[in-house]
């Protein structure tokens, strides 16, 4: 409905008040679509199946995969919303499977709500159109009575990392028909792969071509992206073999506009402006009374369920059905059949908008969407363009409304919108031989299929260490050298002590128990229970409300009961750090530095309970709940004499001190995970002006990975680096006194110059 | 230097000494040329025979059992000592017994595998004993070992099938679980052996100490590590002769459960479970069987004796006995039979609701699916009463 989003566009334009707070509007004018014919030696039995769904021509890119893939190469194409990602592995994969009947595929996808969206996709484009080719997805739900059949007669078999991980690799005789004739692997979502994920999915690809290598295939492979800075790059990481680029994008675009909005200031003396929640909702329901597909974007599970249930509550009329307009909420938590209804109800139209989380921002099909609303910047440029890109047409005009929340690096953006959209999105990184990672993933390998010596000295497909980590692991006797070769001597299945993901503590189950009910509604994993279902906490799950009746965590069991309060409750949150043992004291880069292992705990003490409509804090309750602890590495920073940080840090001022660690607390965050080729939220950074244990200013760096992977001990040996760069941020950044490229914004409190005592404080330090 | 880099060069010093050690060790490791008992079949294996009195005797060796559906020169009993006990790629099988009826002895064959590199020559010689035309009898073999060998052949490039199993896990799980669970604890073959055969093994290790004697005598070369595994494969197999030998005696034979067990020391649970087990082999024997085990009191072999009579469609005579179970021991299988048989049989409406009522009511009441369908019948017959 084009002419219902220009109209509204115009509305908001002449609205001084909407205007006011408008900081930038960006218009990326429509796109024609680049097409060609359908490849001349196509299959016919593919050509008729794909042209009974309306395709009659390829998008240039589509057709590019096609061809690259038809000549052999592993490839990557990057790809927009809408823009016929599925085709650019589908068609290629489907031919060769049509031509070879024995050939396989296997696909990858992140998460398990993925591969099953992607197995109806498939059956529509499979079945549709009568194409002999099985498609079975095999993961931790498929039921045990099937998967021999599966394994058996699967074609194209799709999955994820984990249960390649668990299931498929350690079991690979029970795959022998499928591996020795295994042609694809697809990896579709390549950008979820970043930092300690993709190190375990570079190492998973190397166990999968020992293990295809041994059966006598050598599978091709095709990555798909979202839009990153150095797709190439992250894909030759990946699956360590060259890879060729499709970026050049063919298909059309509507035109797209980008709003950059500041909600009003409501205190004008505090700084205070109105929340997010309440503009993102207010401008949800005027799209959705035009009828326009909406998708409003929150930080926050508790803050989706709040613009949900203000979208629906303002809708409400019960003569008019509330205009036939349904709004839903979605996020992780969610029963699968449930998320999997909203999917559905968005594709077909009949759900016409949705408040979600991030669950959201990948590759899920829920069709084309008019307006997105980002209630509040989310914590990547590349997830922004995620987010804003899930409204994008082909054809008509479509809206993204980017509103600033009062945190610092949301004002900085929404008042600097041209460093938002000149930045180049973040890069993925991987480190493939991160030692913690690479040594799990031996012991998975060597139980798989034992190292011959002549493999090892190859130093393929696993790295140039393999042979020191193999003595290694003899040495703790669960590897053996005999005859030549390294055979895995333990009792034990190592595949099952490695989690890909961050420790995945059992699940709290929310069970409704409202007059007798006894009904599950939802879950929850422990660490986010404690601070979101406790005792007394107002839980509000696709618009209802309920109150938490009892948190069991030991039973892994949250009882609540239907409610009907004036308001929700958020905790307060506390992080202590315990070290509790020191490993190895060192002097780098002029600092001292202490390994070891530290205590991270958790704990949300009390809540604050928060009215509906307007936020204000109306009292606090108390939470009686054990801490939530976790063990991992860190490396503390000492800024103690007699070493050169040390005494640089002796001549800040004392006022300027507090400010000025936990400024640099701010920059290291910020800078270090480039160095340490992982993701923002893989490390965690504690400032600590008086540090009880060391008793001096101290800074931790710690790996938020329990057991901790790495991070903490390649934080130490790329200290120098790392140190190099601070300094040159806090050169080079043009800004007068702090913005969030440096130091972060500074606000009315505290010292203001700040940057200038820490500019001279780490040029000191650095010498 | 950085740690990373220095965690790796302080690997390789520790590589440098780890091979002089395992320089050392494997001369250490190497096999001892005479294991104790066994004779060298190869670099790394051996093998040795045992000629046994042949415990299937009283069967005879050509007449076909009832029990494993062959004769019981067919038969091999087998039983595979492994590096691990979940399965996976990286468990192998270093330890094969593997019994079979050899003129009028019972002979087991130990194989046994004394380091990883020889595991292509152990599965060559091998490879004979598993001979497809066999039944192969084992216990807990047909979701194990049977796949494990599978698996190892293929790794080695070979092929190997089990194409038919008589798995004497199920058939003891009928008929002894409850028993083993109150006297001893797991349907273990050990724990079974012990209840059924009365034989005491003595000194034995667990079944899960297994891999940990094998990466002992890894390590350290001693072969005495494993001789508690020796001995506890050779018990195992010569107990699953024993085990197939009592049930197919059972079977041929029911009525000795009624001489073993006399009616005032309570009801064997086997019963039921030998009636059930004999009603897929021989209808006639099993209703003969029934009819005494119901005489004696045994309700559950009355229900199945009903079943019997039901699927003949003497359904008069099905209702007696379902009424003589029911009054000797109330119970919702007993009372919805009944309930069937008047609704359906006697179209007597007001009765059948009377008994499914009762059955609504703790303590008879199901839960679960029969639940469900208990209140579905009280709804229809509610329904035919106010209509009728």
């Amino acid at each position: 409905m084009p002419n219902q989003l220009d109209e509204i566009l115009r509305d908001l334009e002449s609205d001084p008040a909407f205007r006011a707070c408008v900081t930038r509007r960006e218009r990326i004018p429509a796109r024609p679509g680049k097409y060609v014919d359908l490849p001349a030696a196509l299959d016919p039995r593919l050509r008729k199946a794909i042209e009974s769904r309306g395709i009659g021509r390829l998008y240039s890119h589509q057709a590019e995969c096609y061809e690259l893939a038809r000549a052999g190469k592993n490839l990557v194409v990057v790809t927009p919303t809408a823009s016929g990602k599925t085709l650019c592995y589908n068609l290629p994969v489907l031919e060769t499977l049509l031509q070879d009947p024995a050939a396989k595929a296997l696909y990858l996808f992140p998460t398990k709500a993925l591969s099953q969206d992607q197995q109806s996709e498939l059956n529509e484009a499979v079945l549709g159109g009568g194409i002999p080719v099985k498609v079975a997805t095999y993961d931790g739900d498929t039921p045990s009575s099937l998967r021999v059949s599966l394994r058996e007669s699967g074609r194209i078999v799709i999955t994820n990392p984990d249960m390649l991980h668990t299931g498929i690799l350690p079991n690979h005789t029970k795959w022998i028909k499928f591996l020795k004739s295994l042609r694809f692997v697809v990896i579709d979502e390549m950008h979820a792969y970043r930092g300690i994920f993709g190190s375990h999915l570079t190492n998973l690809v190397r166990r999968l071509k020992r293990v295809t290598r041994f059966y006598g295939s050598e599978p091709r492979f095709i990555l798909c992206s979202a839009t990153i800075a150095n797709p190439k790059e992250l894909a030759e990481k990946l699956v360590e073999e060259e890879v060729a680029l499709v970026d050049d994008n063919g298909a059309p675009s509507g035109e797209r506009h980008l709003l950059f909005y500041n909600p009003p200031l409501v205190d004008p003396v505090q700084g205070l402006r109105r929340s997010t929640v309440t503009e993102a909702q207010g401008l949800a329901l005027k799209f959705l009374k035009r009828r326009i597909k909406t998708i409003v974007f929150a930080r926050s599970r508790l803050r989706v369920e709040l613009i949900a249930s203000a979208v629906n509550a303002a809708l409400k009329n019960l003569f008019t059905d509330n205009d036939r307009i349904r709004f839903e909420s979605y996020r992780g938590g969610y029963l699968p059949n449930e998320r999997r209804a909203i999917e559905k109800g968005l594709r077909t139209g009949e759900i016409m908008g949705v408040a979600s989380t991030n669950a959201l921002e990948l590759g899920i099909d829920i069709g084309g969407l008019d307006a997105s609303i980002l209630a509040g910047f989310p914590g990547s440029i590349a997830s922004t363009w995620q987010q804003a890109g899930r409204a994008g047409r082909r054809q008509t005009v479509s809206v993204s409304v980017l509103i600033a929340s009062s945190l610092p690096m949301n004002q900085y953006l929404v008042n600097h919108p041209e460093y938002f959209l000149t930045k180049s999105p973040e890069a993925g990184f991987v480190d493939p031989d991160n030692m913690y990672v690479a040594v799990d993933h031996l012991k998975c390998a060597v139980f798989e299929l034992p190292f011959t010596d002549a493999e090892v000295a190859e130093g393929r497909p696993f790295s140039p260490h393999t042979e020191s980590l193999l003595s290694y692991l003899e040495e703790h006797g669960v590897v053996r050298h005999a005859g030549g070769t390294w055979y895995w001597s333990d009792r034990s299945y190592p595949a099952e002590q490695v989690s890909l993901r961050s420790a995945a503590a059992g699940n709290v189950v929310i069970v409704d128990t409202t007059a007798g009910r006894n009904e599950v509604i939802g879950e929850m994993d422990r660490p986010s229970a404690k601070e979101l279902i406790f005792d007394n906490a107002v839980y509000l799950h696709r618009g209802a409300q309920y109150i938490v009746k009892k948190l069991d965590i030991e039973n892994k069991r949250c009882d609540v009961e239907e409610s009907n309060v004036n308001y929700y409750t958020d905790a307060v949150v506390k992080t202590d750090i315990k070290v509790l043992k020191e490993d190895e004291t060192s002097e780098t880069a002029g600092v001292k530095t202490v390994l070891g292992d530290i205590l991270v705990r958790t704990q949300a003490a009390k809540f604050k309970k928060i009215r509906f409509d307007t936020h204000e804090n109306i009292g606090f309750g108390e939470i009686f709940l054990p801490p939530e602890e976790m063990h991992t590495r860190a490396l503390a920073l000492l800024f103690a004499t007699p070493t050169r940080a040390g005494e640089a840090f002796g001549r800040v001022p004392e006022t300027a001190a507090a400010a000025a660690v936990g400024r640099l607390g701010y920059l290291v965050r910020n800078t270090a995970p480039v160095f340490l080729l992982c993701d923002p939220a893989d490390i965690g950074v504690s400032e600590k002006i008086r540090d009880p244990h060391f008793g001096v200013s101290a800074l931790y760096v710690y790996d938020r990975c329990p057991g901790g992977t790495g991070l903490a001990e390649a934080f130490r040996e790329k200290l120098p680096e790392i140190l190099a760069a601070l300094r040159e941020r806090l050169g080079a950044c043009p800004c007068r006194s702090g913005c969030p490229s440096c130091v972060g914004p500074v606000e009315g409190t505290g010292p203001t110059d700040v940057k200038d005592v820490l500019k001279r404080f780490v040029s000191d330090w650095a010498g | 230097m950085g740690p990373t880099e220095s965690l790796y060069e302080h690997l390789k010093a520790k590589k440098t000494k780890a091979d002089a050690d395992r320089r050392t060790a494997r001369k250490e490791s190497l096999p001892a040329p005479d294991l104790p008992g066994f004779e060298r079949t190869g670099e790394f294996t051996y093998k040795r025979v045992f000629r046994e009195p042949n415990p299937l005797a009283s069967l005879g060796a050509e007449e076909p059992l009832l029990s494993a559906r062959a004769s019981a020169k067919d038969l091999l009993f087998f039983d595979a000592e492994t590096t691990g006990l979940s399965g996976g790629a990286g468990n192998l099988a270093f330890l094969l017994g593997a019994g079979h009826l050899d003129g009028g002895d019972f002979v087991v064959e130990q194989h046994f595998l004394a380091d990883f590199p020889g595991e292509p020559e152990f599965l060559r010689l091998i490879r004979p004993l598993l001979d497809p035309e066999r039944v192969f009898v084992s216990y807990n073999g047909s979701a194990f070992d049977s796949h494990l060998l599978v698996s190892r052949f293929s790794l080695n490039r070979m092929e190997l099938s089990f194409p038919r199993q008589y798995d004497i896990l199920h058939p003891s799980r009928r008929l002894w679980k409850s028993k083993v669970a109150a006297a001893l604890g797991s349907c273990s073959l050990k724990n079974v052996e012990r209840l059924v055969l009365n034989v005491d093994r003595g000194e034995d290790i667990d079944g899960a100490e297994v891999p940990e004697c094998y990466f002992r005598f890894l390590r350290s070369g001693d072969p005495s590590s494993l001789e508690p595994v020796f001995y506890h494969n050779r018990i195992d197999v010569l107990s699953l002769a024993g085990l197939l030998h009592r049930i197919e005696s059972l079977l041929r034979d029911p009525a000795s459960l009624f001489a073993a067990s006399p009616g005032d020391e309570g009801l064997p649970p086997e019963f039921a479970a030998l009636g059930a087990m004999l009603l897929a082999l021989d209808p006639v024997r099993a209703e003969d069987f029934l009819r005494i085990a119901f005489d004696r009191g045994d309700s559950r072999c009355g229900l199945l004796l009903g079943s019997i009579h039901k699927r003949r469609r003497e359904y008069e005579e099905a209702f007696r006995v379902w009424e003589a179970v029911f009054a000797a021991a109330p119970a919702w299988r007993s009372g919805i039979e009944i309930a069937m048989h008047l609704e359906h049989r006697r179209r007597d409406a007001a009765r059948a609701l009377e008994i499914v009522l009762n059955l609504l009511t703790p303590p008879l009441r199901p839960s679960g699916g029969a639940l469900r369908a208990l209140q579905e019948r009280k709804t229809r017959l509610e329904r035919k009463l106010t209509r009728g």
